[in-house]
């Protein structure tokens, strides 16, 4: 038996599995709202708030784009550990305050934060739809990078034998299958597994290549013959990319309406701190691990091109797979455990969609089933939609990534700062946002995506800060001229 | 019963161990503070903004020095962060709020 018949038995069994638990989640919701439809009944203990929390924040872009930039950019990808740990050090900012408040006040969308902050103000509901958009948009390039990936890593895997459409469209089907009969329950359920298969996957695919080398020193060697480049102290330009880097995915992952809503789902304050305590060193488990797997690549696949270093893991596993058939398992093994990230981060991505259009754009009500139903329908369409625009993938992952994340760090104002600063306006945020999203987009059309290493968008949050703190000053002048 | 104001009187007066309480998240509040600034000091440490761009590196433990330095940085920075978590304090507990 090949990789390639074996992955594909493995994939056939996985996915029925998944349909059982969409089923069993099914009969285990309380009712159709929803807190119950999107938040499991906010009954999520620590150890399954934990894996969902994992396998969400570990996607297609950690296991496919994170090896490839390695790859690309030999031991300064170091930075992709760090950025991941900032992301749990910048919940620090959010959660300990927004969640007793979403617990008293039973929000179940990130708007209802914002309809509870500015609700009443002037420019509040214009601030709400121009969050959510900003956050669909976000979402929506996020969901189209995790449909990519899956595509081309079943492709790749099952040696052609499901083409890259075949995969994106059949996934895409069971995705919305578990994720319309069981919600966040069947999604938390099929993360924990999700999440258990990537560390042993992850660990065992290292353990391998590490032994293929002969420890970290001889890969290192390896490395440095093939592309002595790879190992030279980054110049100023990568390490001030590293900083923006790690500015731009620690505050913008905090913001993602995924994040935002496991901190409402939680069961109690406990569990939440308990969890994201564990989480801290999972960069240290699983980005550094994939970032030694691309670095392990250089001296194997030397001259791949921008689109083809995302392939740098399935290759790998590849040459795993041809050296024995304990390997082959484990390298299908490994396949799967790719797969179930990336599934793991579309079908929190789905359902965080469903339920910020619904509620934040649209503006039905958060306690209503009709809501729950609205937002499984647009969950479908949103799918429609980004399985066309995956027919033909013109970026890289980490480039999908950077895009998303230079949107929703113009978010940050709205929920990092008005959760402690009380005075902050519903109109001083939307200047913010507006002026940050104009700075960061603009040149992005342009093709400017980083000046001098800066992204782009930290640029943006610099002129969003920027515009809020004059606009916030001129209405405290205003209203002391006032009396 | 301890009072609020110390020797000179005038305050309220707390039972004891509601006041121990009060002192020790105060104490741990503090502390969460101290660790949020090292695990900030310990992100900037990680760039190599001491080496030149370009210069070649020693290998230390089986990687280029200047990684090393930053995952030695990153180590700390996980393990702060997890103490920092578990001195939490999610605004005195939230299960004795309303529910939803």
């Amino acid at each position: 038996m090949s990789l390639s018949e074996l992955s594909l038995f493995v994939l056939g069994g996985y996915l029925l599995a998944l349909v059982a638990v969409a089923l069993v989640a099914r009969r285990a919701r309380a009712d159709a709202s929803p807190a119950d439809h999107f938040l499991a009944g906010r009954q999520l203990g620590v150890f399954v708030l934990f894996l969902t929390l994992y396998a969400t924040a570990y996607s297609g872009n950690s296991l496919l784009g994170y090896p490839g930039e390695a790859y690309q950019r030999g031991f300064s990808w170091i930075m992709a550990t760090g950025f991941m740990i900032a992301i749990i050090v910048c919940f620090h900012i959010l959660a300990p305050k927004l969640r007793p408040l979403a617990r008293r006040r039973g929000f179940v969308t990130p708007g209802d934060w914002m309809r509870h902050r500015f609700g009443g103000e002037p420019g509040g509901a214009a601030l709400r739809i121009c969050v959510a958009a900003l956050m669909s948009w976000a979402l929506g390039n996020f969901l189209l990078a995790q449909m990519q990936a899956m595509g081309e890593l079943t492709e790749i895997v099952t040696g052609g034998a499901v083409p890259y459409l075949a995969g994106v469209l059949g996934l895409a089907a069971v995705i919305l299958f578990y994720e319309h009969m069981g919600g966040m329950r069947a999604v938390a359920w099929t993360d924990a597994a999700q999440g258990a298969l990537m560390v042993v996957g992850l660990a065992s695919l290292l353990g391998w290549l590490l032994s293929e080398v002969g420890g970290l020193g001889e890969l290192t060697r390896a490395v440095a013959e093939a592309r002595p480049g790879a190992l030279r102290v980054p110049d100023s330009v990568e390490r001030a990319n590293w900083a923006s880097s790690i500015v731009l995915l620690g505050l913008a992952s905090v913001v993602y309406p995924q994040a935002i809503q496991r901190i409402y789902a939680a069961r109690s304050g406990q569990t939440l701190k308990r969890s994201l305590a564990i989480m801290t060193f999972m960069p240290l488990t699983t980005t550094l691990v994939v970032t030694l797997i691309g670095l392990a690549a250089i001296p194997r696949f030397e001259g791949l091109g921008q689109l083809e270093k995302d392939g740098v893991m399935p290759l790998l596993l590849g040459q795993w797979a041809d050296s024995g058939p304990i390997a082959m398992a484990l390298a299908a093994l490994v396949f799967l455990g790719a797969l179930a990230a990336i599934m793991s981060t579309a079908d929190s991505v789905l359902l965080s969609l469903g339920s910020v259009l619904a509620v934040d754009l649209l503006g039905r009500p958060s306690s209503a089933p009709a809501t729950t139903r609205l937002g499984k329908r647009i969950a479908m369409l949103v799918m429609a939609l980004v399985v066309a625009l995956a027919w033909n993938p013109k970026l890289d992952l980490w480039r999908l990534i950077e895009l998303k994340m230079e949107l929703l760090i113009q978010c940050v104002p709205a929920f990092l700062l008005a959760i402690h600063w009380r005075g902050l306006s519903a109109r001083a945020v939307l200047a913010g946002i507006l002026a940050g999203s104009a700075v960061a987009v603009v040149p992005s059309l342009l093709g400017v995506t980083r000046i001098g290493g800066v992204h782009i968008g930290v640029i943006g949050l610099a002129a969003n800060l920027a515009v809020l703190g004059i606009t916030a000053a001129l209405q405290r002048g205003r209203r002391a001229a006032n009396g | 019963m301890v009072s609020t104001a110390g020797a000179g009187g005038g305050g309220r007066r707390l039972p004891l161990r509601r006041c121990i309480c009060y002192e020790s998240s105060a104490m741990a509040r503090r502390v969460r503070a101290v660790l949020l600034v090292l695990i900030g000091a310990l992100f900037a440490a990680s760039i190599p903004w001491y080496r030149s761009g370009g210069a070649e590196s020693a290998q230390w433990w089986g990687l280029p020095d200047w990684v090393l330095v930053a995952l030695l940085c990153y180590i700390g920075v996980a393990l702060l962060n997890c103490l920092a978590w578990l001195l939490t304090d999610f605004d005195g507990g939230d299960e004795s709020g309303e529910g939803p």
